[in-house]
């Protein structure tokens, strides 16, 4: 009887041996795999005294998933805005950019003072013209990379959406799936690792906090307690881009300071430039293509309807429809000389009576470049010049932008500490699995030794009779 | 036991994110050494950066204006030496008329010398600059005076409103125009026309003395107009002069304050260049000797 338990003993050692080996291999293999976690088996003796695999254990850190998730949510909403931001102050360029705003504003304030000097001809005449139709130009670009950038973010939240809804569905697919899995098996292992990829996934899209139940499962919930996936139940994420309401089943999730709105994550980054940035941004584009506009116009009403050399596409300036200015600011026709038009009512005001050396009417305008302006400058300052107003422009979006990436980057660099802290935990280290290896090779030695020597045994008892 | 181990893949994931934060330093110290300016001016201090495009455009429009004041310089330079040659034109005609010979001199010489006189009076009075008239006040596109078919007299053209005037700075006008209708031209061309209009052979002695005493005192008055035309030009032409310099001034301080905050400091960005190429070497053989040792290679 004791030679047979032996011989059971030492059969449960090889195929303890084995199990570890497949787990050694495994770890191996997938040492470069992301969010696999490295795994082992728990050992315990039998009630025959031989040893048993308990369970297959995952090496995970709850606080540390938890703080590097919110890390992720963290730095995917700063990225997206200022990746986005990125986008569009490019186009303004560096102080010493000739594409900068300001200084086509500035070109434009130079052109009229060499023509307050020579007011009659008609190159300097036509230098004021193509400055400003540069100018304006300039604003009609900025305006449609903005409007550009908004539909990009639209179609991203709705991208965003619908990948956050599939992965929803898959951690309560895989919720189901654990609860089918046997307590403690390899395959209960691999299904847990990725309900943690999942939840990871999620946590990109939006802040989350999970609760996990005794028997495995995971429960997801918004960062601010918003149910999300219970048990094998997802809520469906919809957007309503009219309203540009964000739901979670009927719960309204839409980020902002009230409410149980989501506060983090690339959603949370899209709606902010959304809702915040880009139509601020926007406004104060428009507020330039206002200045401009209404100054000019007041200085030298020499066009149709007393229109000035800027033009609501055609129109004089309407205060009540200052939104989308910057995408209809046009030059007006009438002083275009590549259309037809006549530079010379810069100088004459519209009256041909005027006496060519007479410069009142382009001084007058000279003068608004110094003025401040009446406009509604839409958070670009309180007390603002017309020559102003672009650079104030220019550098409020670029601070903006430079501070979203700074905001950025610390994020990052701190994250980083959390992320390496959670793969060392999690990871494989193949020097350490080596070892392990070479344990359980002399353990799986030992135990064949064993059986041949129980072998041997039981021969000799056998040919002794 | 619970052994706290490195995980392969973090540490060469570490590796990897120390190397790439290096090599885009890397480019942005060469990019900083060779242009010269700071690769982000709104990154690194965003407040300068504002400042920096504030003074852009002072810079701008203060060298617009410079530009713009050389050119009126030039024009004020031009009406100087017409009306240094209608001056001198008016005073060479009054030297004849002082002379004391004049009663017995051919009088049809002294009139020839009013007509020429005229002429060339017209001439330099139509001068232009650039294609502007300089004495038609604001009609520049218009010639300032006309002689008549007869030659004897002369008729304004230009406008009489006002004369032109020019920004030479922020709220800073320059009036400089000086016009063909002035009194003092008047006054000589009045004198001229009345030595051309009359029959001067018929003038006895007596009354040959009478005209050119009325002669002499309307050019002498058209004279001292024009000196004191001359002297309110000078004054303009200094105003504009010590304008343009102090332009030039603003012009260099706004330069060095802008170069202080774009420009990338070439010692400093040397040095920090130096010290990373140390650091990414070292890190490249960090890395490789990590990759070396593994308990792979003792088994």
């Amino acid at each position: 009887m004791s030679l047979s338990s032996a011989l059971n003993i030492a059969r449960s050692g090889l195929s303890v041996a084995a199990l570890q080996t497949d787990l050694v291999s495994r770890n191996m293999a997938n040492s470069e795999t992301e969010g696999v976690t490295r795994k082992w088996a728990s050992l315990s003796t039998n009630s025959t005294g031989g040893v048993t695999v308990s369970a297959v254990e995952r090496s995970v850190d709850t606080l540390l998933q938890r703080l590097d998730r919110d890390n992720t949510s963290k730095l995917a909403q700063q990225s997206t805005v200022s990746d986005g931001l990125k986008a569009y102050t490019d186009f303004l360029g560096q102080p010493n950019d000739e594409t900068s705003p300001a200084a086509k504003l500035s070109n434009l304030q130079n052109a009229f003072v060499l023509l307050s000097t020579l007011p009659s001809e008609e190159s300097t005449q036509i230098q004021v013209v193509t400055s400003a139709k540069e100018m304006a130009s300039q604003l009609n670009e900025l305006s449609g990379t903005l409007s550009d950038i908004n539909r990009e973010v639209e179609r991203n939240i709705r991208y965003d959406v619908s990948s956050a809804n599939e992965t929803l569905e898959g951690i309560a697919i895989l919720n189901q799936k654990i609860l089918r899995s046997t307590d403690g098996s390899i395959a209960q292992a691999e299904y847990k690792d990725k309900m943690d990829q999942m939840i990871d996934e999620v946590s990109g899209f939006m802040d989350v906090q999970t609760v996990t139940s005794q028997d495995g499962t995971v429960n997801l919930y918004t960062g601010a307690g918003t149910e999300l996936v219970i048990g094998n139940q997802a809520k469906t994420i919809s957007y309503d881009p009219v309203q540009g309401k964000l739901t979670a089943g009927s719960v309204d999730i839409t980020p902002g300071p009230t409410g149980r709105g989501i506060s983090q994550g690339s959603l949370s980054g899209l709606f902010e430039l959304r809702d915040q940035h880009l139509p601020q941004m926007s406004a104060q584009l428009d507020a330039v293509a206002a200045g401009l506009i209404s100054t000019m116009e007041s200085a030298n009403p020499f066009g149709t309807g007393g229109t000035g050399l800027f033009t609501d596409a055609g129109n004089t300036y309407d205060a009540l429809s200052v939104k989308g200015l910057a995408a209809r600011i046009t030059v007006n026709a009438e002083v275009d000389n590549t259309i037809g038009g006549n530079p010379s009512l810069l100088q004459n005001g519209g009256n041909a009576a005027t006496p060519s050396g007479d410069s009142s009417f382009i001084t007058a305008m000279l003068d608004q470049f110094s003025q401040t302006v009446t406009v509604d400058t839409a958070g670009l300052g309180d007390v603002l010049t017309l020559s102003e107003m672009a650079p104030a422009l220019v550098s409020l979006h670029q601070t903006t932008r430079a501070s979203a990436e700074s905001a950025t980057q610390s994020t990052q660099t701190a994250g980083e500490t959390i992320a390496a802290s959670r793969n060392n935990f999690e990871g494989v280290s193949i020097d350490d699995e080596l070892q392990k290896l070479l344990v359980v090779e002399q353990s799986y030695a030992a135990n064949a030794r064993v059986m041949t020597s129980i072998n041997e045994m039981l021969d000799t008892l056998i040919q002794s009779f | 036991m619970t052994i706290s181990s490195i995980s392969t893949n973090q540490q060469s994931l570490s590796m990897r994110i120390i190397i790439a934060r290096q090599n885009e330093e890397l480019s942005k110290l060469t990019k900083e050494t060779a242009s010269g300016i700071k690769q982000d001016v709104f990154a690194e201090n965003a407040g300068a950066a504002t400042k920096s495009l504030q003074m852009r455009s002072f810079m701008a429009s203060t060298s617009s204006y410079k530009a713009s004041n050389e050119l009126l310089e030039g024009k004020l330079d031009t009406t100087y030496e017409a009306l240094s040659t209608l001056a001198s034109e008016a005073q060479s005609f009054q030297n004849l008329s002082l002379a004391g010979g004049i009663t017995s001199m051919n009088r049809e010489e002294y009139r020839q010398e009013a007509e020429d006189t005229l002429a060339r009076m017209v001439t330099a009075l139509n001068t232009t600059y650039s294609g502007e008239f300089l004495f038609s006040g604001l009609s520049t596109d218009q010639k300032a005076v006309e002689l008549d078919a007869s030659g004897t007299s002369i008729t304004y053209l230009g406008d009489t409103t006002g004369t032109p005037s020019a920004r030479i700075d922020d709220d800073v006008t320059l009036n400089y125009g000086i016009r063909a209708d002035d009194p003092a031209f008047t006054a000589i061309f009045g004198a001229l026309t009345t030595v051309l209009t009359t029959n001067l052979d018929a003038l006895s002695d007596t009354d040959f003395e009478v005209l050119r005493e009325n002669v002499t005192t309307a050019m002498n008055d058209g004279i001292t107009g024009l000196t004191s035309q001359a002297a309110g030009l000078g004054n303009n032409q200094a105003i504009l002069e010590s304008k343009i310099n102090d332009q030039n001034s603003r012009l260099n301080i706004y330069n060095n304050a802008i170069a202080g905050i774009e420009t990338a400091n070439p010692e400093e960005t040397a040095l920090r260049l130096n010290q990373l190429l140390n650091q990414l070497e070292v890190s490249y053989q960090v890395t490789s000797r990590l990759n070396g040792m593994s308990l792979l290679n003792y088994l």
